[in-house]
């Protein structure tokens, strides 16, 4: 429960008011409310104009316009602040979201699941260029169609068509936006999926060796790196 | 659904990564400010914060707008 200290009136309570935090002074009823806010734009603005410098290239209208929305939205989920951390990095991962969701939706605007399921039809597996023995290149290359198979066999159409956006690169949010949900149910279908796919391939024998004999991590990350960066759509 | 010889690849590198239990991203917005908190003041990352890294080792997009946050972050405290 806030307490407001205005009642107390002079030096006590502008001390007072000094020591209430962002989340009191955002409230509804605090009187500094029209100054907190004016403060935090000020720093939401200032964070988005260095976190998107260099690789997103945005106009300063279209900047106070995320600004705007995300103030909107960090006073709308004042309660979920958890004090985990300074008010301001909550306020701007907020903030940074909403941007990104905004670039990513306009980047991916023409883009439908449906486009995306055709080309993977006319996908052809790549012929593996490797210096590894005969039966190495076997083990891998079964293991591979095993992940073919169970892709087919134990993931849902859904849990299937989140896995292939996001092998193409495309963002949750927009995945989320096509399939008429959220990004949090994408999240869950694709965490699903997975476990249904680890689960599956156990189930038909691979040893952990055999079935995590891939490179590491590295290989999806600069994949999908470079489907973000270089629009792997278009 | 065809599946390209490096997708399936993909697909088995995250498989080696995925956990019965994972932060999702609404989650993880509540507490990514104090990790990168903590990461940009190189104070050590507590177990509570452990699925934060699993997280964006996962999630490209999170990791993206973690990325961005730290860039700000570093920006304000220069203020």
């Amino acid at each position: 429960m806030v307490t407001y200290p205005v009642a107390l009136g002079g030096e006590q309570g502008k001390l007072l008011l000094l020591m209430d935090t962002w989340q009191d002074r955002l409230g509804e009823h605090h009187p500094e409310r029209s100054e907190a806010i004016v403060e935090l734009r000020a720093i939401l603005l200032r964070g988005l104009k260095s976190s998107l410098s260099g690789r997103h290239r945005e106009d300063s209208a279209n900047l106070e316009d995320i600004a705007q929305k995300a103030l909107l939205k960090i006073l709308e989920n004042l309660g979920t602040y958890q004090g985990r951390g300074k008010f301001t990095s909550w306020a701007l991962a907020i903030t940074i979201r909403v941007a990104y969701n905004d670039i990513r939706a306009r980047h991916w605007n023409n883009v439908s699941l449906d486009y995306l399921k055709e080309q993977a039809g006319d996908s052809i597996p790549e012929e593996s260029v490797s210096s590894t023995s005969p039966d190495v290149e076997a083990q891998k290359k079964d293991s591979l169609e095993l992940v073919r198979r169970m892709i087919q066999t134990d993931l849902t159409t859904r849990q299937q068509d989140v896995l292939l956006a996001a092998l193409n690169g495309m963002p949750q949010e927009e995945i989320a936006s096509q399939m008429g949900t959220n990004r949090n149910n994408v999240y869950k279908l694709f965490h699903d999926g997975r476990k249904a796919l680890k689960r599956a391939m156990e189930q038909r024998g691979y040893s952990r060796d055999m079935l995590y004999d891939s490179p590491d991590t590295g290989t999806y990350d600069q994949t999908y790196a470079q489907t973000y960066v270089e629009g792997g759509h278009s | 659904m065809n599946v390209s010889d490096q997708q399936a690849e993909i697909v088995k590198s995250l498989l080696k990564i995925t956990r019965e239990e994972e932060l999702n991203c609404n989650e993880l917005l509540e507490v990514i400010g104090e990790y990168a908190e903590k990461k940009l003041s190189g104070q050590p990352i507590d177990k509570t914060l452990e699925p934060v890294e699993h997280h964006l080792g996962l999630c490209r997009e999170c990791e993206e707008e973690y990325e961005a946050l730290c860039k700000a972050l570093q920006d304000i405290e220069n203020l």
